[in-house]
């Protein structure tokens, strides 16, 4: 009997835990069943690659202005332009050649009823009609079948293009049109939407049901899905409303301060499906949420793996054995409800695909995607379709990871391109910048041995500093791969590059380009190449009382400009020392403890005194990141010659550049060889004399560097030897309201220029932490509750202890 | 008969090693528990704390001992973390103790009193902590007060009295418990043994010294060691009043560990976790030595 009750104690015992585990992750039944799938797996990039193959639709013309897939069938709407007769003008003034023509100082191409060009010798006038036309054809491609050819939409007063167009299941087409003012220089007037049949005819459709409880000036349409009930499911930038015959039936507003939603679809199996961004402790993030149109609530909701989509189009209906796609930046993912489970079904990088390419993406099946894409050749707008490449026929290479917390454009052409010309490797982009938090995701997934093969280096990596990354021998020492490569050599490197380049003399990582930070003043009698604080400030101080330094003359403001430039200079991670106790930023403390107090009001700027301040002296400096053309600029501003002596600091080396596109090989790469093949081609003479003349910085080569002055300092056209068109930089360039024409550099603006750059040889690297205990320390001092000594000694200890824990 | 004799013998066993499955049955889940969260992560520790780093992984064998031996932040820590609890344990030990023989005694309130001293027991760290700072800010109360009594205000929390002040807070979150452990020990002490005392004459004085506190020696070690381990967590309050790199006073051991975790030098963490481990050992062994030695006398009663 005993036994029996001590079995059915422990049965109990075993259910009542049973039951405990089952109520981990309950949830209220109208909560909806979330699924937390946001970690996506790893794919193989063999099975995410796709390729170009027919053309998916023909038979139409005109540019492309609008998409709507329906079921089976894709609608589209574009522009046709047809050219009129050139009309003589006189003497460059621009007549019109129809009542529907407008000036601009520019080409101008509208939609519209008719539009015009100013030829470029101001003698000729073209004159375009445009016919509005809109089609259907199969999404499984063939002929498009013409629904509407319109050249009547517009009328004398307003001329109406294309916004948007939506289609029912009937067959009706939806456009919804934007009017411009003719006689109000093109502004805005006016929209309306026409209701395109079946047969071609079409009417004005009264929308504005669709706006009631809206202010017109601040909402917009995104799309709008039509069911099988007869609703209409309409989708603003905030809210999803449901009408039926007109009346609003219900409404879905996502929650938090700034609603957003972010997609309609429809699922496989007919679900309304409707994404929006929500919020979560380390940021917002992408929900996809079943909405149910009787009911007018959500359902079951989804995450995505992405934390927004890159446009209006990227949430599409399910095929095959996914019941919704989705496009991020990296590619399309697949979702499966029933299975719980996120695929990645294509991927740009691996299929070779510059994503700015192709403007729409709709997935036909698993294995089929039809897109639109630009042909340079002829400047036409295709529908094509893009199919799965078989994985046994892609060639076998040795892949290697790029880990980077964004992947820029820049980036991603470069492992495009790499992975076209390179038989032997295969780069795949690991971007952190979908993760919630990418530089604590990637920090995790190092010190978990998920360690990527080459690291695009942003200030360091994940939450780690340079100096922290090459201390822990994360970096592979590239000085080696320099010495025997053929290709590209040390020698190359513009030396001040080559010194900021350098840790601890070796060389970590590579940079394409790189840019200049100073601070630039009037010029200086004598002329100042380099200072101390003490020097500064006593340059400052001559100066007079009623003069500032810099426009932002808050404490925290000055502090922060200092900061942010010369922090470095107190610190020697070599020798685990701080020297924020020692004179130079003593000095530099007590003279932001004199500026004012609080933040700065941006409200209270004044642009015109600004301007005149510089001018007459009573606005001694501004922080600049410097290019050539700069100079001529500022000398307008100053109102005289300039002089650059760059930031103070001990030993009046305070010329910051800032290297950019930083590439480092890891330390544990399987195959360094072949990773350095992809990070060496940014330092190749090729690589830097294509990109020169359009990278945000400067080349680091020498020799491309001196192509890339020749572009600043020529007076006449030429084509380079890499194939780029070169203009004189003669021009207008502006600062606030001043406007002004530049010219080639004059010998003495390039001498300047060049010595600045040649001299400018401190990289500069910036530590969050460490300045965050500055500015929190410096308070004490700014608030005068503590004596300067203090201050800056506490500081210096709490520095010292946070640089001898990282050596 | 012999057979049935071997037929008991053979149920007996049979029994004996459903019992034996049965107990393991029930042990697995804890022992998976302890093997997976205690064992494992410790043999995880070791080996972290002989590789060069997480990235290389190449054994270094006791050079990341070295390393964080004569890393100065690191004997920043341990010197802080060790004059920290100097102070704090015997404190912890002698003020609760006291507070245990006030309550002995017959005074009134007594019930108000133990509630009182067990209250903070019961309020969560963070909001004790917005107290701290409203009172030790540099424009906090206790800041006001001098000003009152005409004295330079001190910004206590980085200022060489800032371990005082995170002392008062530990020993205000641990003297409650302390004292309801003493209570007890005291309660437990023999009525015959303090009687007979009384009738030979004892004083109270003596009575204290040669009886009760013999007889409470365990709980003095078991709080002691409690007392010990709470100090080296004092990291958490000290955390959420000053941050990852505070005064240079209050920076402890968990700090250097905590950071050196957040910037994957899994490594020096290792190492300085199995230093501490092992100091820890060291002095909770002599510890045990001590009252092994002292607490003999009592067990002969």
């Amino acid at each position: 009997m005993i036994v029996k009750m001590k079995k059915a104690v422990a049965l109990l015992t075993c259910v009542t835990v049973m039951c405990g585990l089952t109520a981990c992750g309950g949830k209220k039944k109208d909560e909806g069943k979330v699924s937390n799938t946001t970690m996506l797996a790893e794919t193989d990039a063999k099975d995410v690659t796709f390729a170009m193959g027919d053309e998916a639709i023909t038979g139409y013309s005109g540019d492309i202005a609008g998409i709507s897939v329906v079921g089976d069938k894709i609608y589209f709407s574009t522009n046709d332009w047809l050219e009129g007769e050139p009309v003589l003008l006189d003497e460059g003034v621009l007549s019109s050649s129809s009542s529907d023509a407008y000036a601009d100082d520019q080409s101008v191409a509208t939609d519209g009823n008719a539009s015009e060009e100013v030829s470029e010798e101001g003698e000729y006038d073209i004159s375009y009609d445009v016919i509005t036309r809109v089609y259907s054809a199969p999404l499984s491609g063939g002929k498009a079948e013409e629904i509407l050819s319109a050249t009547d939409l517009s009328d004398d007063n307003i001329e109406y293009s294309v916004d948007k167009i939506f289609a029912d299941k009937d067959g009706n087409v939806y456009l919804m049109l934007s009017g411009w003012g003719k006689d109000t220089d093109y502004e805005n007037v006016q929209s309306k939407t026409i209701k395109v049949k079946s047969d071609g005819t079409y009417e004005d459709y009264d929308t504005s049901f669709l706006m009631q409880g809206k202010n017109p000036d601040d909402f917009w349409i995104s799309n709008i899905l039509f069911d099988d009930a007869g609703n209409m499911i309409v989708l603003y930038q905030d809210e999803l409303k449901v009408f039926k015959d007109g009346k609003e039936k219900g409404s879905f507003k996502p929650e938090g301060e700034y609603p957003a939603t972010e997609g309609l679809t429809l699922s496989r199996d007919g679900k309304v499906l409707v994404a929006y961004q929500a919020e979560s402790d380390s940021g917002s993030y992408l929900k996809i949420s079943e909405f149910d149109t009787e009911s007018c609530k959500i359902g079951d909701t989804y995450s995505a793996a992405a934390s927004y989509f890159p446009n209006q189009n990227s949430l599409m209906t399910g095929s095959g054995d996914y019941d919704f796609y989705y496009e991020i930046n990296a590619g399309i993912i697949g979702y499966n409800i029933s299975e719980k489970k996120t695929v990645k079904v294509f991927d740009f990088i691996a299929s070779g695909i510059d994503s700015d390419q192709i403007s729409f993406k709709y997935m036909v099946s698993p294995e089929k995607f039809i897109a639109v894409t630009y042909d340079e050749s002829d400047y036409t707008q295709k529908f094509m379709f893009f199919n799965k490449v078989d994985p046994s026929s892609i060639e076998d290479k040795t892949t290697l990871t790029l880990a980077t917390l964004w992947s820029d454009d820049s980036t991603k052409q470069s492992v495009i391109n790499f992975n076209k010309e390179n038989s032997k490797y295969r780069i795949v982009i690991k971007d952190y910048s979908e993760e919630d938090d990418p530089m604590a995701k990637m920090s995790a997934d190092i010190a978990a041995g998920s360690i990527p093969d080459i690291y695009i280096v942003d200030n360091g990596i994940g939450n780690l500093s340079i100096q922290q990354c090459v201390a822990k021998g994360m970096f592979e020492d590239l000085t080696p791969y320099f010495e025997k490569d053929p290709d590209v050599n040390t020698n190359d490197i513009l030396p001040n590059v080559l010194e900021a380049l350098k840790v601890d003399g070796k060389i970590y990582f590579t940079a394409d380009n790189f840019t200049a930070f100073t601070m630039m003043c009037k010029k200086m009698d004598p002329e100042i190449d380099g200072w101390n604080f003490a020097e500064f400030r006593e340059f400052v101080e001559s100066k007079g009382d009623d003069v500032k330094a810099f426009e932002d003359n808050t404490q925290n403001g000055l502090l922060d400009a200092f900061l942010y430039n010369v922090i470095d200079d107190y610190i020697d991670w070599s020798a685990g020392k701080a020297y924020f106790d020692g004179e130079e930023f003593k000095n530099l403390l007590e003279f932001c403890g004199k500026g004012e107090p609080g933040e700065l009001n941006w409200e209270d700027y004044d642009e015109t005194e600004f301007m005149s301040s510089l001018k007459n002296g009573k606005l001694l400096f501004m922080s600049v990141m410097l290019t050539p053309q700069d100079l001529q600029m500022y000398k307008a501003v100053f109102g005289g010659e300039v002089s650059l002596p760059g930031f103070p600091c001990a030993d009046r080396n305070g010329k910051a550049i800032s290297l950019q596109n930083c590439m480092a090989i890891s330390s544990k790469c399987a195959d360094k060889e072949g990773a350095w093949e992809f990070v060496k081609q940014q330092m190749t003479r090729e690589y830097q004399g294509k990109n020169y003349v359009w990278a945000w910085g400067m080349p680091t080569r020498s020799d491309i560097f001196d192509l890339y002055m020749k572009v600043y300092t020529t007076s006449e056209e030429y084509v380079d030897e890499f194939g780029n068109e070169i203009y004189p930089r003669m021009g207008s360039m502006g600062f606030n309201d001043l406007e002004i024409e530049t010219h080639p550099l004059t010998a003495e603006e390039e001498e300047i220029f060049r010595h600045y750059i040649e001299t400018a040889n401190e990289a500069k690297w910036y530590d969050d932490n460490i300045a965050e205990i500055v500015r929190e320390e410096a308070q004490s001092y700014f608030k005068g509750d503590k004596s300067l000594d203090e201050v800056c000694t506490i500081i210096n200890g709490r520095v010292t202890t946070y640089i001898n824990e990282n050596k | 008969m012999k057979i049935s004799k071997e037929k008991t013998k053979l149920k007996k066993e049979k029994i004996r090693l459903r019992d034996r499955l049965s107990a393991w049955f029930f042990l697995l889940p804890s022992f998976a528990g302890v093997i997976i969260f205690f064992v494992a992560p410790f043999f995880v520790v070791i080996y972290y704390s002989t590789i060069d780093n997480i990235i290389n992984r190449e054994s270094v064998g006791m050079a990341n001992f070295k390393a964080v031996l004569a890393n100065s932040a690191f004997r920043d820590a341990a010197k802080n973390t060790l004059t920290f609890s100097c102070m704090a344990v015997p404190l912890a030990i002698i003020l609760s103790l006291l507070m245990a023989l006030a309550l002995e005694a017959n005074i009134p309130m007594k019930s108000r009193f133990r509630t009182f001293f067990l209250s903070p027991l019961m309020v969560p760290t963070a909001s004790v902590l917005l107290i701290w700072q409203v009172l030790f800010d540099h424009h906090g109360v206790v800041n006001e007060w001098m000003k009152f009594f005409g004295k330079n205000p001190v910004d206590w929390l980085k200022s060489p009295y800032s371990q005082l002040v995170v002392l008062l807070l530990f020993l205000w979150k641990n003297l409650g418990y302390n004292m309801i452990l003493f209570m007890a020990a005291l309660a437990a002490i023999p009525r015959d043994v303090l009687e007979v005392s009384v009738l030979d004459g004892a004083s109270g004085f003596k009575q204290f010294f040669k009886i009760k506190l013999k007889f409470i020696t365990p709980t003095i070690f078991f709080v002691g060691i409690m007392s010990l381990i709470n100090s080296f967590k004092v990291f958490r309050e000290v955390y959420l009043l000053a941050g990852d790199y505070p005064y240079g006073k209050l920076y402890m051991l968990q700090h250097f560990m905590n950071n050196t975790f957040r910037s994957l030098d899994y490594q020096k963490l290792s190492s300085a976790a199995i230093i501490m481990a092992v100091f820890m050992v060291v002095i909770i062994g002599i510890l045990y030595l001590v009252e092994d030695r002292i607490g003999k006398d009592v067990e002969d009663i």
